[in-house]
């Protein structure tokens, strides 16, 4: 009587343990794989998905449930998102799995960005960008490219990037007790001290933590800091600003993008853009973390200075022997880790063989095969010129 | 007749706001069937044909009373903690209406808001015409409250608190456009109200007229009993309990009620809902010599066909909520309308949840499970009659929400306000 019973009871918890030990298996590191293009489905009520295509403007969410590698995630919220590359046609998409459930994450993530590709038609312009950010010791997002499928249906090459959050912070810094901010560009600015108000910070410095502290709780170190850029005297600037932004990780992320012609970053065209702050918990020196990175690969003789002098903080960090000399050490670094073993090269030729069969066969990029192809060969052409032509800038500037 | 209003209320859907077009010519039908007979009966008794002012009435002789109809209400914010206060004085209401009884057998109100933070948000409040065919049949046709909710049935101008409790507010309807049959049976123990109506949500739903085509009519109905009634001996004065109850299909669409705080933000999300809307309520009143003690249950069901984020059934999303008020009258006669003074105090309740709650708990509007959430509030209040038509209420009121499972990313601490209203109406 109890034997039959005994064994259910043994097949039943192998089984268990079989199921479980595949789902643990996966991690937020197979999902970022960038050995192969992943697949994403997601799962959303018909009126739903019609509604937020029709409505690609707003940031409202929608029930969704959402596949991976087998792996179900039930009721996360997704929204249409982007600036520029927002589109009715192929969305971009935030997928929070948290949206509707404080407790909500997937393999320890609690939200995901699909970025729909339609600012660049090489599509991989972000991806390496970000690799390469990585490679130089910058914290920044993984990234990977997927095959969406909506309700079944085929609907775009996309590239899964890894939001900056208290997820991706605690990953990086070991602590995620601070505040974190969203840099939004509204007009030209250039690292200038905007004032005493502190209500003119927030429309710049969205909160992306702690979002029901107070105004001065959130807003007053961020004014502080600007102060200190601008009015620290000179002899003493290394040392004072030091003590509220980590200036040689900043220096570092400007090296990257630099080196990346990095026309829309921290010394982008048209003012700073493209970055989030975080103000640790455990120490008053704040952090930048890059953004957004479908501008990279401006142009192969992008000028490694561009921008900086514009730039109140670089400007006043290259008036400092000791910084400036820091930053073309890490310029250099960045040549290096791009020509070492061809890495930048073999980056994007893979990354281009990798997803070409699948960014031919998306129906709803807004460019043609040819310029896809076109605009990979451009990236490949950089990739292959940069680190001379950045070198000559670094012994001319130095 | 009914039937044939009642069948052009199903069919035609011009939207949820009836043009008060459509309210006249309804109360005339209403009327040309009734007004000649009754006039004829009265006809007789008119003795007094002259016109006079009689205590706010209007009278042409005895046939003939209409009774004009002033409120203003105007709030001043004291105290509110969730934020700075740009504006502390707002209106609470501002109408204008008249209402009155014609051959002693035909009652009608007409009435419109210039301003109003009511539920209600149409210009045009009561139109409608209540014909009396004796104490057991009277029939109302036209634009009315409908028969659900003690609370919801009281004017503004005798609500115990500033504001109705957050249950009424959000799980019974407002007015609508409709007919009715109600009376009093069983020695007038027994009060019933039946009716048929356009639709019940008005207020809360899509003005989209699509969504409106294949709803059909609301039916509501509601019985009191009365077991004791104005008496003066003894230390029960009033005691009365009544059940109601309405049916009424939603659109297809994130139409759930919402609950409302004090400051009318928003505290449950929209929920996708499609198919039967059903209303339950309870209520009982006990009134004293000097306390009145009086509370009601409402529960609010929506279906939701085909609503899951596959496309299958949801579990019925339900909504319930309820209110016990105590009022003691610490100067002043009971009962009357000269100068008095009471205290009060009301907690009430408010909770949104479904059928399933078994599976992980979501908020989504999708949700099969969705994540209970409650609002809870206390309102302590004082209220002045300092003449028959002028009034001054002060309440100060603690809010809460409640996230039983801890789910979401609110705030869970208390919110006070303190506002005083003053009230003139005629």
């Amino acid at each position: 009587m109890l034997k039959p019973l005994l064994r259910r009871l043994v097949i039943g918890l192998v089984l268990q343990s079989a199921a479980a030990t595949s789902v643990q298996a996966q991690t937020a590191d197979d999902l970022f794989n960038e050995g192969a293009v992943q697949t994403l489905e997601i799962t959303i009520h018909s009126r739903d998905w019609d509604s937020l295509r029709t409505n690609f403007t707003s940031n409202d969410f929608y029930p969704a449930d959402a596949t991976w590698n087998g792996l179900r995630v039930r009721n996360v919220g997704i929204r249409s998102r982007g600036l520029g590359s927002r589109s009715g046609v192929k969305p971009g998409l935030e997928v929070n799995f948290a949206h509707y459930s404080s407790r909500g994450q997937f393999l320890g993530l609690r939200a995901l960005v699909l970025d729909n590709l339609t600012t660049d038609p090489s599509m991989i312009r972000e991806r390496v960008a970000m690799a390469f950010l990585r490679r130089l010791g910058v914290p920044a997002p993984r990234e990977v490219h997927a095959n969406l499928y909506v309700n079944g249906q085929y609907s775009g090459l996309y590239v899964i990037i890894e939001p900056v959050d208290m997820v991706f912070v605690q990953r990086w810094l070991g602590e995620n007790s601070g505040a974190l901010y969203e840099y939004h560009w509204l007009t030209p600015y250039f690292a200038t001290f905007l004032g005493e108000d502190l209500d003119l910070y927030p429309p710049l410095f969205e909160p992306r933590s702690q979002e029901h502290r107070s105004i001065v709780d959130l807003f007053d170190p961020i004014r502080e800091l600007f102060r200190t850029i601008n009015s620290a005297p000179a002899d003493s600037f290394r040392e004072t600003v030091n003590a509220r932004l980590d200036l040689d990780a900043t220096l570092r992320l400007i090296a990257g993008e630099s080196f990346l012609a990095e026309w829309d970053g921290i010394l982008g065209y048209a003012g700073m853009n493209n970055f989030y702050l975080y103000r640790p918990g455990t120490s008053a020196q704040a952090r930048l973390f890059p953004w957004d990175a479908d501008h990279t690969f401006h142009a192969a003789d992008y000028p490694l200075l561009a921008g900086a002098p514009e730039n109140v903080l670089m400007r006043r960090m290259l008036e400092d022997p000791v910084l400036r000399a820091r930053y073309f050490a890490l310029v250099l670094e960045a040549v290096s880790a791009a020509s070492s073993g061809d890495w930048l090269v073999r980056e994007v030729t893979n990354a281009y063989q990798q997803i070409r069969d699948a960014a031919l066969a998306d129906p709803l990029k807004p460019y043609s095969n040819e310029e896809f192809d076109a605009a990979c060969a451009e990236l490949l052409a950089f990739a292959r010129t940069r680190a001379a032509f950045v070198t000559s800038q670094v012994q001319q500037n130095r | 007749m009914i039937h044939a209003i009642s069948s052009d209320i199903g069919s035609s859907t011009p939207g949820p706001h009836a043009a008060p077009r459509r309210l006249l010519a309804l109360a005339v039908a209403i009327l040309a069937i009734t007004v000649p007979a009754s006039a004829q009966q009265t006809a007789d008794r008119q003795k007094d044909q002259g016109v006079r002012w009689d205590e706010g009435s209007i009278r042409f002789g005895d046939s003939v009373r209409l009774d004009p109809k002033v409120r203003l209400q105007g709030d001043v914010l004291l105290w509110n903690d969730l934020g700075p206060i740009d504006d502390r004085f707002s209106w609470g209401s501002r109408r204008l209406g008249v209402n009155g009884e014609l051959f002693n057998r035909v009652q009608f109100q007409v009435e419109r808001a210039f301003q109003d933070d009511d539920d209600d948000d149409t210009a045009w409040r009561d139109v409608f015409v209540d014909v009396r065919i004796n104490r057991a049949l009277q029939i109302r046709g036209g634009r009315f409250k409908l028969p659900f909710s003690l609370e919801r049935n009281t004017s503004r101008d005798e609500l115990d608190f500033i504001q109705r409790a957050t249950a009424v507010r959000a799980l019974s309807p407002s007015r609508d456009t409709g007919v009715m049959v109600h009376g009093r049976v069983a020695n007038r123990v027994v009060a019933y109200e039946a009716g048929i109506f356009q639709h019940a949500d008005g207020f809360d739903l899509t003005d989209d007229p699509n969504s409106w085509s294949a709803l059909g009519a609301t039916l509501a109905g509601r019985v009191t009993v009365s077991p004791i009634r104005d008496r003066d001996d003894g230390p029960t004065r009033d005691l009365e309990f009544g059940v109601a109850l309405i049916r009424n299909t939603v659109p297809e669409g994130l139409n759930s009620v919402v609950g409302r705080s004090f400051n009318d933000d928003r505290v449950f999300e929209r929920m996708n809902v499609n198919g039967q809307r059903t209303r339950l309520g309870a209520e009982g009143v006990w009134r004293g010599r000097r306390v009145t003690v009086k509370g009601e249950l409402l529960q609010l069901t929506d279906e939701r066909l085909q609503q899951s984020i596959t496309g299958g059934d949801l579990s019925d999303l339900v909504q319930r909520g309820g209110y016990l008020t105590a009022v003691v009258r610490v100067f002043g006669n009971a009962g009357r309308r000269g100068q008095a003074v009471d205290i009060a105090a009301r907690i009430d309740r408010l909770t949104l949840g479904s059928g399933n709650d078994a599976d992980e708990p979501f908020t989504n509007p999708r949700a099969d499970h969705v994540a209970p959430l409650a609002k809870n509030t206390w309102t302590f209040g004082g209220n002045w009659q300092v003449h028959r038509w002028v009034r001054v209420q002060s309440n100060l009121i603690r809010e809460r929400l409640a996230d039983s499972l801890n789910v979401r990313d609110i705030n869970t601490e208390p919110t006070w306000t303190a506002v005083v209203r003053f009230q003139f109406a005629l």
